[in-house]
């Protein structure tokens, strides 16, 4: 029978009886070496919809309450409890590396977003018929002015908002986004110091005015440290 | 009105971050992942529309006279 692999957790870290994960299977800890892996039968790869994704997103969640696993990405389907475990245990001083990083500490994200803009809601057109080769030079040289712009709000805010939470996030990841976003961070931060994370993130956003908005999720299994 | 739009909006993008994280990161251990979900940042003005299901996106993209339909469903991200 093939398993699907929620998380990874230290030896010791049994799941709660009676959790159910996806098609309503039981999740049961496989030893592999010294850690623990969630799984629960499949008999087949899951679709990777919306339920089928919380659902795995609910294991993990459980595992959070005992200890801070290391989120298996979905879709890492095995065939059987040996390849599994084999899986695991060959990356064994890696994977004890990443869950030392992630020990009590929890995820955040902050995503930063253009306000409203009626110029942003419309969306480029694709191909416009240009008149003239001069009329499509200087649309080329206003698009790229535009994104030039972009680029630098980015780095911007991803520094301002650095500095910001800077006492509170032992390890941060960044990703710029397409517009309407601007930009995607997600924080490690201990457990204890939400409050005061989340307090200075509102500083940040505040400070920032009314050009962007900030939207703070979270906490977080550590999904976006786990790699 | 401001607060509900804005409340849903958090919703809207509470899900585009829960479906980057399960489908995008973590540890990967083998298996095969069917789309990248990496287009969803594009996505979350149409994210009700995209996260009936990601496979759906796929059938979109790949059935008839769909290039349209998928093209406007990525501009209207962005």
């Amino acid at each position: 029978m093939g398993l699907h692999p929620y998380c990874i957790v230290p030896a010791g870290h049994e799941p709660p009886s009676g959790l159910a994960g996806l098609f309503g299977k039981p999740v049961r800890p496989l030893g592999a070496g010294p850690f623990l892996v969630w799984a629960s039968e499949a008999e087949t790869p899951p679709r990777q919809d919306l339920d089928s994704i919380s659902a795995h997103h609910a294991v993990v969640v459980a595992a959070m309450d005992r200890t801070t696993p290391l989120p298996v990405r979905f879709g890492g389907w095995s065939a059987g409890d040996g390849e599994l475990v084999a899986r695991i245990v060959d990356r064994r001083d890696e994977l004890a590396e990443a869950l030392e990083t992630v020990r009590g500490r929890i995820e955040f994200g902050v995503r930063i977003l253009e306000a409203d803009r009626p110029e942003a809601a419309a969306p480029e057109p694709p191909e416009a018929p240009y008149r003239d080769g001069r009329t499509y030079l200087r649309e080329l040289a206003r698009r790229q002015a535009v994104q030039r712009e972009r680029r630098v709000l980015q780095d911007e805010l991803t520094e301002r908002l650095h500095r910001s939470v800077e006492r509170f996030a032992h390890d941060e990841r960044v990703r710029p986004l397409e517009a309407p976003g601007l930009v995607a961070c997600a924080h490690l931060v201990h457990r204890g110091d939400e409050e005061r994370y989340r307090s200075a993130v509102r500083a940040f956003a505040h400070a920032v005015g009314a050009g962007c908005r900030v939207h703070v999720t979270g906490p977080w299994p550590p999904y976006s440290f786990t790699s | 009105m401001a607060e509900r739009t804005s409340l849903a909006e958090h919703d809207e993008l509470t899900l585009v971050e829960l479906v980057n994280r399960v489908a995008d990161r973590g540890v990967v251990l083998g298996g095969e992942l069917t789309i990248s979900v990496a287009d969803i940042d594009l996505l979350h003005v149409n994210l009700r529309l995209l996260l009936c299901s990601v496979d759906r996106l796929q059938r979109l993209e790949l059935g008839n006279g769909t290039a349209a339909a998928s093209s406007s469903v990525r501009e209207g991200g962005a």
